[in-house]
């Protein structure tokens, strides 16, 4: 979600390749940074943070909101640094691990500059505005789901409630 | 004045298809030449068991690909989420842009938090009344052809997607694979306002108007009933 929210906001825009090159810098540096992870500890809310970016996303892409281009930087450097520390791998032998990690991050640079190519080629019409508009929303909203649900089953005693009887939604 | 030949058909007969290694006709396939009217019914046949065939259940439904499903096809299994979805796609479309684009956009958004509310056990009264009094509102809006201020429509269609929204959150199966069942839940909801955007769209033509503006009525009924049977 955090690539498809990123990949719109760059189809949105003319100049998309400083953001993609901040992308990839920063997600080699989020996979490094993972290699910390044993020393440092993994946070808790590492997981949602992915999740609060694609809604960040999200919403900027629906809304279409302008961005000056230091803002843009730093929303796909900070896409790159999460995804990239998410990626972290299991502990194993040095050569394996650098394998490893280094197709976590070829895998992350593809999708990412896949994604927002086609998302650039898209002709600039209104149609294709609207529907990167309605995309950014359904990222949006898939995050603010994903985001309760998690925090749902993170905290075992928010047990759901029974709104109604022989509810049908 | 000389003999023309005889016109040349372009049926393939028997004898040309084992002159060219063609193999033999299959019964069952049409063939031109070959054509019968035990050929077509057995066509007929064949389409009509594939049609009412249904997928072998060897693997069960889990993991992501089941919280894919469970997502996509939980707004459909509810008609009035349904007719709910095609109004606001039907009410865009009726009022033209930017609101074609701004439903659709405003719905999911505010479902989702909805849907969070939900999730997180927050109570909220009367969630079916208001699923139904949605189906009434915004297939009257359809039927009447009314046209009130954008922000007044998106906030009418934000207020009935709390309701839907929380309903569904209540309803998540705890086995569902949370990112997938969000995904899957969200596509299918937007989907049915692209399907009312769609049949909305008829209203460039002066026959489609009358048709939409019927749509709404049905709307309007459907969700009358579902009140109706709440109380």
């Amino acid at each position: 979600m955090v690539l498809c929210g990123l990949a719109l906001v760059a189809g949105q825009r003319t100049k998309i390749t400083p953001p993609l090159i901040a992308f990839l810098l920063a997600s080699a540096g989020g996979i490094g940074f993972s290699l910390l992870g044993p020393r440092l500890g993994i946070p808790e809310a590492l997981p949602l943070l992915p999740c609060v970016l694609a809604g960040l996303a999200g919403v900027i892409a629906a809304a279409r909101i302008p961005l000056r281009s230091v803002a843009l930087l730093g929303l796909f450097a900070a896409g790159g640094f999460v995804l990239g520390w998410d990626s972290g791998q299991d502990p194993a032998e040095p050569w394996v691990m650098f394998k490893l990690l280094l197709g976590a991050w070829i895998g992350l640079a593809v999708a990412l500059l896949n994604f927002a190519n086609y998302a650039a080629m898209c002709p600039k019409r209104p149609w294709t505005k609207i529907g990167f508009r309605v995309l950014g929303s359904w990222v949006l909203a898939s995050s603010i789901l994903f985001l309760a649900f998690t925090m749902r089953v993170t905290r075992p005693n928010a047990a759901p409630t029974e709104s109604a009887p022989n509810q049908k939604g | 004045m000389p003999d023309l030949p005889p016109p040349k058909s372009h049926a393939v007969t028997r004898a040309q298809m084992e002159r060219f290694d063609l193999g033999v006709p299959v019964r069952g396939i049409s063939i031109p030449g070959l054509k019968s009217r035990s050929n077509r019914l057995e066509i007929a046949l064949g389409i009509l068991f594939l049609a009412v065939t249904v997928s072998a259940q060897a693997h069960s439904e889990g993991g992501e690909a089941g919280g894919f499903i469970n997502g996509f096809t939980h707004p459909l299994l509810g008609a009035d989420h349904i007719v709910a979805m095609v109004a606001v796609g039907l009410w865009g479309a009726f009022l033209g842009a930017p609101a074609v684009w701004l439903l659709p956009v405003v719905f999911p958004t505010v479902m989702a938090f909805g849907g969070a509310l939900g999730v997180m056990g927050v109570p909220l009264p009367a969630i079916e009344t208001g699923i139904a009094v949605s189906g009434i509102v915004l297939g009257l809006m359809v039927l009447l052809a009314s046209r009130p201020p954008i922000w007044v429509a998106a906030v009418l269609v934000g207020i009935f997607a709390i309701f839907h929204g929380h309903a569904h959150g209540t309803e998540l199966p705890s086995s569902a694979n949370p990112m997938t069942y969000s995904i899957g839940f969200v596509i299918s909801t937007g989907l049915l306002h692209l399907s009312g955007i769609a049949l909305g769209l008829l209203t460039r033509f002066p026959w489609g108007i009358t048709l939409v503006r019927g749509c709404g009525g049905v709307i309007a009924c459907v969700g009358l009933g579902f009140l109706l049977h709440w109380f």
